[in-house]
């Protein structure tokens, strides 16, 4: 399992390898620069700032420069936000992203437990139907449309209420966590109830069922000791894909719902071609979706006694 | 006699499908008592399974069957009891043991827990002494380091091992009946030697009555006291193994014997043709349009049932009184 893990963590780090390289080269040849929008500068002050953040050397020096300070945890200096280090934008927003992603994802997996749950129990009767409309709904409406109904919804129910119940946007309180945690989860739970109700459906007519029926076993724990165990295991698979949706997806909530996370720089530093940001925020982001997946491949390999072994044996 | 331990009485099972009803099991009768062991013996389809099935309220639901006739253990009528009942029998009285152990074990689940899950279902005991049993049943189905294994998930295990698990599972709460379906169709030849002779000796140690469902009839000859030759949904004999063995009355189970592999036989022949179609049972008898024998009145009317010996019947138009060799027409 140990060697499993390291290996796999050997691939992530050479991932985000490439995600740093297809980064810089992305990024240098998109036309223009960060400097281009200090107005007006002389051709001798753009020399010199040049010189100073270095874009003035090739641009292979440029990388493996950019190579080795990444390896030692320096991200450098933002060319447009004064004397900020990108490491310390990212220290100080990504707990903001990470907690509302987390929010989101529990949100997901619990709703999409029960809904799958109560969507397998109730097939093809009035529930399900509900459900796989709902769950219809999710996965095709955008999030920054979910977002600005969400928003409205709140409204109203402030309006309506005479108190303000929920807050529309912001930071900083339980209650600024909850609508935005929610909206977006929701795709991402509309996925997992598809998926589980579809599993357990399946494993309805499963030989081992049929034994446990045979057993004389109640239904309740047939659904949830027999069932359910093998139900789930597609569905793990997908949450490693589905907290990469969700990080990625944050930008437009916190956007919408004016949350101080990363997201915001990181949308803000493409458009101002923000290369240190651009490059910090992109590889750690990256970072962090390969150490998920790699999670994500663990917690499934403790699931599946199967694949445990195969993995203990390699 | 006492009362038998599983009794069917005209039992019929019918399932709605899109291209119309199939009448799957068309009246099927047989009993079996403590200590015995009746083979129900046919080829594929034929409703060997889904009649026993039926009889003990194992049919998915969702297939919506119409069972009528009459299911009863130990006197009492299964046909018609509630789901919680029917739970409540299943495992424990009542131990069932499936073709494939490679598909019928939960595969997340430890070998040993998947045991003593019926232990504590039926007989109240709490999860450690109901563990400690299923290592106690698990080397009583002679499987060595029997604790070790007990932790195994099921992938861990052979062919053969899974199906001494799957054994070990029906007959952990010791039921009057133990029902095998087709047990040792998906395993080698010499696995099946080794579990059909550990079915046999654990039905001997409590007396169970046993229901052999197969289509090998080497397997009904090596264990069977009695024989159900089940064709098109209907049994057409019925008979001590003996005497069904050396005199087979009915032309399908004759064919059947000609079909098996013996030293002297050179060929072995193969029944022309195919079973009718369920959707539309024929009127007469269901194997006339395969049978090398058959008379006109075959396919108009079904044969009635005559009595060879004291428990030895068949239904088949030849052994009515009025049939003779040659004069057939008169059998109307």
């Amino acid at each position: 399992m140990l060697r499993y893990v390291l290996n796999r963590l050997l691939y992530g780090l050479l991932t985000v390898w490439f995600i740093a390289t297809a980064t810089f080269v992305g990024m240098h040849a998109v036309p223009g620069d960060p400097l281009l929008d200090a107005r007006a500068v002389s051709p001798e002050i753009r020399r010199n700032l040049e010189r100073r953040y270095g874009l003035d050397q090739p641009l292979r020096l440029q990388y493996l420069r950019y190579l080795g300070n990444m390896a030692r945890g320096d991200f450098g200096v933002s060319f447009t936000q004064h004397n900020r280090e990108v490491s310390d934008i990212i220290r100080e927003h990504f707990p903001v992203s990470a907690l509302l992603g987390v929010l989101a994802i529990g949100f997901a997996a619990l709703g999409g437990l029960v809904a799958g749950v109560l969507g397998a129990l109730y097939a093809g009767r009035w529930p399900d139907t509900l459900i796989r409309l709902l769950v219809a709904l999710g996965i095709s409406v955008p999030g920054f449309v979910v977002a600005a109904l969400a928003q409205l919804a709140i409204l109203r129910l402030n309006a309506w209420s005479g108190v303000a119940l929920l807050p529309v946007a912001g930071w900083g309180s339980a209650s600024h966590l909850l609508v935005p945690a929610a909206v977006l989860g929701l795709a991402t739970m509309a996925f997992l109830t598809r998926l589980l109700r579809a599993a357990l459906l399946e494993t309805q007519s499963a030989d081992y069922v049929r034994t446990a029926r045979a057993k004389g076993l109640t239904p309740a724990r047939i659904l949830l000791r027999h069932r359910l165990p093998n139900a789930v295991l597609p569905a793990v698979t997908v949450l490693g894909p589905a907290i990469a949706a969700i990080t990625t997806g944050g930008f437009v909530v916190e956007l919408v719902f004016a949350i101080p996370g990363l997201g915001r720089y990181f949308v803000q530093a493409v458009q101002q071609l923000d290369y240190t940001v651009i490059m910090g925020t992109t590889v750690f982001y990256g970072a962090f979706l390969v150490l998920m997946v790699v999670l994500v491949d663990i917690v499934y390999g403790l699931l599946d006694p199967r694949i445990r072994s195969a993995q203990g044996a390699r | 006699m006492s009362v038998p331990v599983l009794e069917l009485v005209a039992l019929r099972v019918a399932f709605p499908t899109r291209a119309g009803t199939v009448h799957a099991v068309r009246g099927v009768s047989w009993s079996v008592a403590r200590g015995r062991t009746l083979a129900v013996v046919g080829e594929s389809g034929c409703g060997k399974s889904v009649s026993v099935q039926a009889a003990l309220g194992l049919l998915d639901p969702r297939l919506g069957c119409v069972a009528g006739g009459s299911a009863r253990l130990h006197g009492r009528e299964l046909l018609g009891l509630r789901a919680r009942e029917l739970a409540r029998i299943h495992g424990g009285e009542v131990g069932m043991i499936f073709q494939d152990p490679m598909s019928a074990l939960n595969p997340t689940m430890r070998i040993g827990t998947q045991i003593a899950e019926v232990l504590v279902r039926h007989r109240g005991l709490g999860w450690r002494e109901a563990e400690r049993l299923a290592v106690e049943l698990l080397s009583r189905m002679r499987i060595t380091r029997a604790a070790e294994r007990a932790r195994c998930y099921p992938f861990e295990f052979s062919g053969g091992m899974l199906q001494r698990a799957m054994i070990a599972i029906a007959i952990a709460c010791r039921p009057a009946l133990l029902i095998a379906d087709e047990p040792t169709t998906a395993l080698d030849a010499t696995v099946q030697d080794e579990v059909l002779a550990l079915i046999a000796a654990i039905q001997r140690e409590d007396a169970m009555a046993l229901v052999l469902i197969t289509h090998d009839l080497g397997i009904v000859a090596r264990m069977a006291d009695e024989v159900a030759v089940m064709y098109a949904g209907e049994i057409i004999e019925h008979g001590g193994v003996e005497a069904l063995f050396r005199q087979p009355a009915h032309p399908y189970t004759a064919a059947l014997l000609q079909a098996l592999p013996a030293p002297a036989r050179a060929q072995l022949d193969a029944i022309a043709g195919a079973p009718p179609d369920l959707l539309a049972p024929p009127r007469g008898c269901a194997f006339a349009a395969r049978c090398p024998q058959a008379m006109r009145i075959c396919v108009e009317r079904a044969p009635a049932a005559t009595l060879h010996a004291a428990a030895h019947r068949s239904h088949c138009w030849r052994h009515h009184p009025l049939a003779t060799a040659t004069g057939t027409e008169r059998a109307r």
